[in-house]
């Protein structure tokens, strides 16, 4: 399955139709593609397939970077920026919080491209957004 | 507990390695079973309510024959009843009674699969939403395993290659820096290239038609044109 979305991702990135990227597998996980985009190392996008679903996750930062007291304002603030966030929304797994957009597994190519640059500008947004709550 | 809980229970709980489920490998396989049961259920009471329609369409049909057959009749018995054939308007009656009869019969039956019909379709419909339903949650379960799964990835990536993440606000201030000076560049390229060429100025010029390159072979073409001729 995830030979299939490697497959995908590769003939976008050859495609330089968007951002500038390059692709890495995960050692310890073949069912996940790292999309390292260009100038932001730091964020990588991380592709998954499921049942009829393309999710693309970045991690912002672990709750223990948060000032203390500070997580219920910012889940305000989140949940408020998750309706204007084009495509991307906010998560959370255990102390982590994320941003993903998901998508239909039997997207185009051209689609998956705009889903990377977009997630890879909303990065940057959301955690200038929520900065003020960072230590 | 729904599974949709169990699900919110399990992203909360955090990153899960591979092979970690968050319901029991069971309830997954009793969901897939499910699904499958509910299907074939729908698919059985679609072919069913085929059958049922096309036997109401019948039923219709007959009904209004009939319908059709007893006007007629009663055509007859006025005529009998016009000449003074009283034993044979009593005849044509009696026929009409046996169709009326038959009428009443198809025509309850024909209410009668209507109704099935009816209940048949609201099966079919809760049925196919119950396949829906658990299909959804399915989804649900197997999406968040994987998501729990590039949860952990990512965290064991970072400490696999021993580097300690920075925190994201530095990690921030870096790509923006970053981003700033390839802009920089990029520009000072541009202006530096337009500059190195000396085309900047000569361009615009050209362009403008002020100052035209003589060297041009269509231009020398020209020249070599007008002296032939003289």
């Amino acid at each position: 399955m995830s030979n299939k979305l490697l497959t995908k991702l590769e003939q976008i990135e050859q495609d330089k139709l968007v951002i500038e990227f390059e692709l890495q597998p995960m050692p310890n996980n073949d069912e996940i593609i790292q999309v390292i985009v260009k100038d932001q190392e730091e964020f990588p996008i991380n592709i998954t397939q499921t049942d009829g679903e393309m999710i693309c996750m970045v991690k912002l930062f672990d709750a223990e970077e948060l000032k203390d007291g500070a997580s219920s304002d910012m889940h305000e603030v989140m949940l408020s920026a998750n309706l204007a966030l084009p495509l991307s929304s906010f998560g959370k797994i255990g102390a982590t919080y994320m941003l993903f957009g998901a998508l239909s597994a039997n997207s185009k190519n051209e689609n998956i491209g705009i889903e990377i640059e977009t997630l890879a500008g909303n990065t940057l947004e959301a955690i200038d957004l929520v900065a003020d709550y960072l230590k | 507990m729904s599974i949709f809980s169990k699900i919110v229970t399990a992203l909360r709980g955090g990153a899960s390695e591979v092979g970690e489920s968050i319901v029991d490998a069971n309830l997954v396989r009793i969901m897939d079973q499910e699904i499958r049961d509910s299907k074939a259920a729908v698919e059985k009471a679609r072919s069913g309510l085929a059958d049922l329609m096309a036997e109401e369409a019948g039923y219709k049909r007959k009904v209004t024959e009939l319908q059709d057959k007893i006007e007629e009749y009663e055509g007859y018995a006025i005529q009998a009843l016009d000449k003074g054939d009283e034993p044979l308007a009593i005849e044509i009656a009696e026929k009409i009674a046996d169709l009326s009869a038959e009428l009443d019969y198809n025509t309850s039956a024909t209410t009668q699969l209507s109704n099935s019909i009816a209940t048949q379709k609201d099966f079919m419909r809760t049925s196919e939403r119950k396949v829906k339903d658990f299909e959804r949650e399915a989804k649900m379960v197997k999406t968040t395993e994987s998501v729990q799964k590039t949860a952990a990835a990512l965290s064991s990536n970072f400490t696999a290659t021993g580097s300690k993440m920075n925190s994201a606000r530095q990690s921030l201030e870096r790509v923006k820096a970053r981003q700033q000076q390839n802009a920089d560049r990029l520009k000072a390229g541009e202006a530096l290239a337009a500059e190195s060429t000396g085309s900047n100025l000569a361009a615009k010029l050209a362009s403008s038609g002020i100052a035209k390159n003589s060297g041009q072979a269509s231009d020398i073409l020209a020249k070599l044109k007008a002296k032939q001729k003289k």
